[in-house]
């Protein structure tokens, strides 16, 4: 019986040899992964995002990938880019900027929390989006300024930290970061997705 | 009649089925409720595999539209007329399983046995978990093993349920299938680029057709096979290494009734079949009585209502993601199986009664109260930010992408 005791406590040390082995990997992989690539992909402004080139150029940017002014007008549009196997879920807009302009965004609607689509808001001018599944709220800095980015704007608005113009910051909800936006060019009397981040 | 016999005779000797109908059995394992619920789990399986294989014969995935009549099961719907009926543009998915749930003899009945064991085996599952906690079942040679293949086959069991309620692609399955691909994303913030693995995998961040036949074949085919392996190892470890001993403290009496032994055949066989009729007949009353019905038809852009809510499964897990920063929420289902896992190389000492494991019994409870309380909540309240027990971590700003365009302006 003393060989099934030594057998037992060999299996019980391999068992908990790997397994200390295991975590301590799985606890230190990600601790030094965040340090020697954090910074290089911070600094890039890509983090947790890959970009997708739709067209090249805006000359030969299929009409699928475009929406007519005219049409952003009566409110926002959803557009489904297909590239591929791939898919990208966007709504293009118009947004009325606080110098009077009207400026033509779009957005990738995947939720930067949990991935739900979320939905735009505002009536005729695109404002914002609000995710239905967890109540993230997205709002896009209409200021060609910059927006305020926390409430130290309030005492000192020269040296706090602005959101950029046309961002979708989040406002509020559990979202960690802003709205994946999509680069649009306007080409005569449409407006074209040629860049997008997923 | 004697061919029969005789036939009947030669299988049970020829394929050694004698061996196995006549396997002893503890009397207490028989008589305990705790020691039945592994049996629900399982046969709950095999049920899910027959409805199931009827099911994949009948189901067409794909997301290209479809007109569809409304689901009479869900009234309030708003749609358009097209020759005096009313019609919804729906996914090729959701007009299959349309066309299965109310246009195929016995579909309906086919769908809802599906979906109420489904819920039976994910509740089994759960009910059998706890009652091998309780009973410190890792504590005997060779219970290790069967815990951790256990916790395998529960943390399959949840996957597999989230996999087949995407299916349909109603409004609440391409919500899970959104934040099911999504859900990853929070290890590249860490720097381990598992969700662009995912995304370059399945080669879009947003479903598509390729998507949801890649979600079709895992459901049907990889991971109900992953299962059957597992479950097999399992059954042959409780076949050869025995159930986990009683947890009476008196240890004269605990040998006395580890050693009070039944065969296999009729005792257990009569109680595993009562079990699985009386199974079959509360599944057929819940079809009857409360029929689920095939939610919301969704097409790509539709604006989604807010306040939608997912099965109670995963209903715990929503609810901490919504009130609890996503950095630390995101991790809690691997906290939990991680947990999970660990548990035998931690409770190692005493004996299994549970007045000399009260403790371990404790960690128990408040283990199901985690799952329990965040179940509860997001069924009762809508939750408001105020309440959280833990306050957001606001990202750093390197995290956003600047827009990325020049802006130009189009108005006056």
């Amino acid at each position: 019986m003393t060989m099934v005791n030594e057998d037992r406590r060999n299996v019980l040390k391999i068992f908990i040899g790997s397994s200390v082995a295991l975590s301590l990997g799985a606890l230190t992989t990600p601790l030094v992964g965040s340090v020697i690539n954090a910074k290089a992909l911070a600094l890039k402004g890509e983090y947790s995002s890959v970009e997708v080139v739709l067209c090249e150029n805006v000359d030969n940017c299929p009409e699928e990938y475009s929406v007519p002014i005219s049409e952003l007008r009566q409110g926002p549009k959803f557009v489904l880019l297909k590239k591929g196997n791939m898919a990208i879920p966007a709504v293009f807009g118009l947004v009325k900027a606080t110098d009077g302009k009207e400026y033509p965004v779009a957005y990738n609607t995947v939720c930067t929390h949990f991935g739900c689509p979320v939905n735009p808001t505002g009536g005729k001018y695109l404002m914002g989006f609000a995710c239905p599944c967890h109540g993230s709220f997205f709002t896009i800095c209409n200021d060609p300024n910059g927006c305020p980015a926390d409430e130290e704007c309030t005492k000192n608005p020269d040296k706090c930290k602005r959101w950029p113009f046309l961002e979708a910051y989040v406002s509020g909800g559990p979202a960690p970061r802003s709205l994946r936006p999509i680069k649009v060019v306007v080409k005569g009397d449409r407006v074209y997705a040629v860049k997008a981040y997923i | 009649m004697r061919v029969f016999v005789r036939l009947w005779e030669l299988i049970l000797e020829r394929f050694h089925l004698k061996e196995f109908l006549e396997h002893p059995v503890p009397r207490y394992s028989n008589l305990n409720p705790l020691y039945w619920l592994g049996d629900v789990a399982a046969m709950s399986f095999f049920i899910l595999a027959i409805t199931g294989f009827a099911l994949a014969l009948l189901y067409t995935p794909g997301l290209s539209l479809t007109k569809t009549p409304p689901d009479p099961l869900l009234p309030g719907h708003h749609g358009e007329e097209l020759h005096g009926k009313k019609v919804y543009d729906a996914t090729q998915s959701y007009a299959s399983v349309y066309q299965i749930t109310y246009l195929t003899p016995l579909g309906f009945i086919l769908r809802q046995i599906h979906l109420w064991s489904a819920y039976m085996m994910i509740f089994a599952t759960l009910a059998h978990f706890f009652a091998k906690f309780i009973l410190g079942s890792y504590k005997r040679r060779g219970g290790g093993a069967l815990w951790l293949l256990g916790v395998l086959l529960g943390f399959l069991t949840i996957n597999q349920a989230v996999l087949g309620y995407i299916l349909p692609l109603h409004l609440d399955g391409i919500l899970a299938i959104q934040i099911g691909l999504n859900l990853f994303r929070y290890f590249d913030y860490f720097g381990i680029p598992v969700g662009q693995l995912v995304v370059s995998i399945l080669g879009s961040a947003f479903v598509t057709d390729q998507v949801i036949k890649i979600i079709y074949v895992l459901h049907i085919l990889v991971v109900p096979a992953i299962i059957l392996v597992l479950l097999g190892l399992k059954i042959n470890g409780i076949l050869y290494g025995g159930v986990a001993p009683p947890p009476i403290k008196d240890e004269e009496l605990r040998r006395k009734a580890m050693e009070e032994k039944e065969p296999f055949y009729p005792h257990r066989f009569a109680l595993t079949v009562g079990q699985l009729l009386l199974q079959l007949s509360v599944i057929l009353l819940l079809a009857a009585l409360t029929p689920l019905p095939l939610l919301e038809p969704w097409v790509p852009g539709q604006e989604i209502p807010a306040g939608v809510r997912p099965p109670w499964p995963v209903m715990w897990y929503y609810t901490y993601v919504k009130m609890i920063d996503p950095f630390i929420s995101v991790g809690l289902p691997i906290f939990l199986v991680l947990f999970a896992l660990v548990v035998p190389l931690l409770d190692r000492r005493g004996g299994v009664s549970i007045e000399e494991r009260w403790i371990w019994v404790a960690i128990a409870i408040v283990y199901i109260a985690i799952i329990g309380y965040g179940t509860v909540l997001g069924f009762l309240v809508e939750i408001p930010k105020e309440i959280t027990p833990l306050t957001r971590i606001s990202a750093p700003p390197d995290y956003a992408v600047p827009y990325i365009g020049t802006p130009q302006a189009v108005g006056p």
